[in-house]
């Protein structure tokens, strides 16, 4: 398991087409410029070990681009501010809202007006899991994934 | 100065990362086959759950209890491991994982006064990162950090550091000898009936006596370690095994040959892959099957066959080809087995092997082909890939009714949110 999470710290998951000998029989002029291929994966995940993968269902947050059945990237090492779009253990669900502080109380937004911010009162259980860093869908479904 | 990082009720633990209906509640995690209680959460322990309970004595006392009740899974519990120990490494160059939650860290470059702030930071970084509560013991040695590490866990923040002498000696008189690392049920036994009780009393005995007594230098390193003397290392690199065994209970009897068959050639598919992981070649297998201990109206029947190839190898093919070969010979009619395993020995590095007359070492190719078989098997699931001589409907495979989503390893399986 270890071997596998290095892999994903230090081998981006890249089209790497430069480990492919293609025999050509001239050296390319742009051999000297070549960088690596764009890496996904390491642009919606900075810190692997905290992140975690995380699927929303419903549309309570569409205001802002995140819709049901969306991919969140959700980073635990990160501190919630005001105004992040956090994870949050609210009762006994994971909840994915606007964190807002007003006047130094938690609330939690969401970004569809059906829907009725949430006061955390002491006595409600609640507790932040995460930072959302990223979320992406697909368009067009692809195999099982 | 060495610290012992440990997960607190670990596989609970990772199973309430990813459920909030878990959270504060009474839970247990049953072991390979829904057959034992292997984990408990705190508020199951508070209920009465003793460690290692059989399920289906526990039963209707977990249900009238309302304990949540989940089959092991070792794909989670893997990789929130790997996350844990990533964590762990930056707060030591040099940490050694011990076991699938424990963890030994060299913490020589932390002044003494900063030790029980810098555990509690390490804890709190765990827990932040990983939503992992562990406990942390340090102390001037392994042994040493072992033993705090287990009061960490009633000590509130859940730090213990042994710092002086004082603390040392309190520490150990309150230590049971059947609790030091390194002593098991026997020696504990022997220990007790020589009137010595705690830890405290067993680092007061002569070196002498513990090497005559105690199992040589390993004891001897003992005594030196319980008394703040460090004789074992942080070790950085996992020496490959000696020996790999693949082994697994079946989910009910199995009385069919083809079955058992099947059954032996999954586990050597798996014991294969943990050899070409470690680099390594195996020159020797072994098969075994036997029924129950329990049953009354048959007596205890166990097969074991050990073949030895010309040469060395790693591939699944070669090596499944052995055993299954060997299990017609020991299969017997009428019989209910209840579990069979395959072992590797005689391994070596897949560097050093040497080719025999009559028969090459692995070639090109087929080290070409494993390696493709372990990549698609990487990267679409355990076994997209397989023999055929495993079988596909595995009819035989170990139950397991309550297993929780493989939240980080499984794309239609990931956590909701609302």
């Amino acid at each position: 398991m270890i071997s596998m999470l290095f892999e994903i710290i230090h081998t981006p998951n890249t089209l790497d087409l430069m480990g492919h000998t293609i025999p050509a029989g001239y050296p390319s002029p742009a051999e000297d410029h070549l960088e690596g291929q764009l890496d996904i994966h390491s642009y919606l995940v900075r810190n692997p070990v905290s992140s975690f993968l995380m699927r929303v269902s419903g549309d309570s947050m569409k205001g802002i681009g995140i819709f049901d059945g969306d991919t969140i990237v959700v980073d635990r090492a990160i501190n919630a501010r005001c105004g992040h779009q956090i994870v949050a253990r609210l009762q006994d669900e994971f909840v994915c809202k606007t964190f807002r502080l007003i006047q130094g109380k938690p609330y939690l937004y969401p970004e569809n007006s059906q829907y009725k911010p949430i006061t955390i009162t002491s006595d409600i259980e609640f507790e932040i899991w995460g930072v959302v860093v990223a979320s992406f869908r697909k368009h067009l479904p692809i195999c099982l994934h | 100065m060495f610290a012992l990082v440990d997960g607190n009720n670990f596989y609970c633990s990772c199973e309430r990362v990813f459920n909030p209906k878990l959270y504060k509640k009474p839970m247990v995690v049953l072991s390979n086959n829904d057959g034992c209680v292997i984990s408990r959460s705190n508020e199951a322990k508070a209920l009465g759950i003793r460690m290692g309970v059989p399920y289906f004595k526990a039963r209707h006392y977990l249900e009238r209890k309302h304990i949540h009740v989940l089959s092991s899974n070792y794909t989670l519990y893997g990789d929130m491991s790997a996350r844990v120990m990533f964590t762990l490494a930056h707060f030591s160059p040099e940490v050694e994982q011990y076991s699938i939650d424990e963890c030994f860290l060299d913490l020589s470059h932390i002044p003494t006064e900063d030790l029980a702030t810098y555990g509690s930071l390490i804890c709190q970084t765990v827990q932040q990162y990983t939503g992992i509560p562990c406990g942390i013991g340090i102390g001037p040695t392994k042994t040493l950090a072992k033993a705090a590490n287990y009061f960490s866990k009633k000590t509130q923040g859940g730090v213990y550091v042994i710092s002086d002498e004082g603390t040392r000696v309190d520490i150990l008189k309150d230590l049971e000898v059947s609790k030091i690392w390194g002593i098991g049920k026997q020696y504990a036994c022997k220990l007790e009936g020589l009137g010595i009780v705690n830890a405290y009393e067993l680092a007061c005995k002569p070196y002498e006596w513990a090497r005559k007594c105690l199992g040589g230098v390993i004891g001897e390193q003992l005594i030196y370690e319980l008394n703040g003397v460090a004789c074992l290392g942080v070790e950085q690199v996992r020496s490959p095994k000696q020996s790999i065994a693949a082994t697994r209970s079946f989910g009910r009897p199995v009385m069919d040959i083809e079955e058992m068959t099947e059954a032996v050639a999954t586990h050597m598919f798996r014991a294969a892959r943990k050899l070409r992981q470690d680099g390594s070649v195996a020159r020797v297998v072994s098969v075994f099957m036997h029924n129950s201990h329990h049953q009354s109206d048959a007596p205890y029947c166990k097969a074991w066959r050990t073949y030895a190839l010309d040469v060395a190898t790693a591939d699944t093919r070669k090596l499944t080809t052995a055993v299954t070969r060997l299990v017609p010979e020991m299969f017997q009619l009428n019989v209910r087995y209840v579990k069979c395993g395959v072992i590797l020995s005689d391994i070596c590095s897949a560097d050093t092997v040497q080719a025999s007359l009559f028969e090459q070492t692995d070639s090109p190719k087929s080290r070409l082909l494993m390696g493709t078989l372990d990549c698609i098997n990487k990267k679409f699931g355990r076994q997209t890939v397989f023999l055929g001589a495993k079988g596909v409907t595995e009819a035989w495979k170990m139950q397991s009714n309550r297993k929780s989503n493989n939240y980080t390893t499984q794309w239609n399986e990931l956590a909701k949110v609302y």
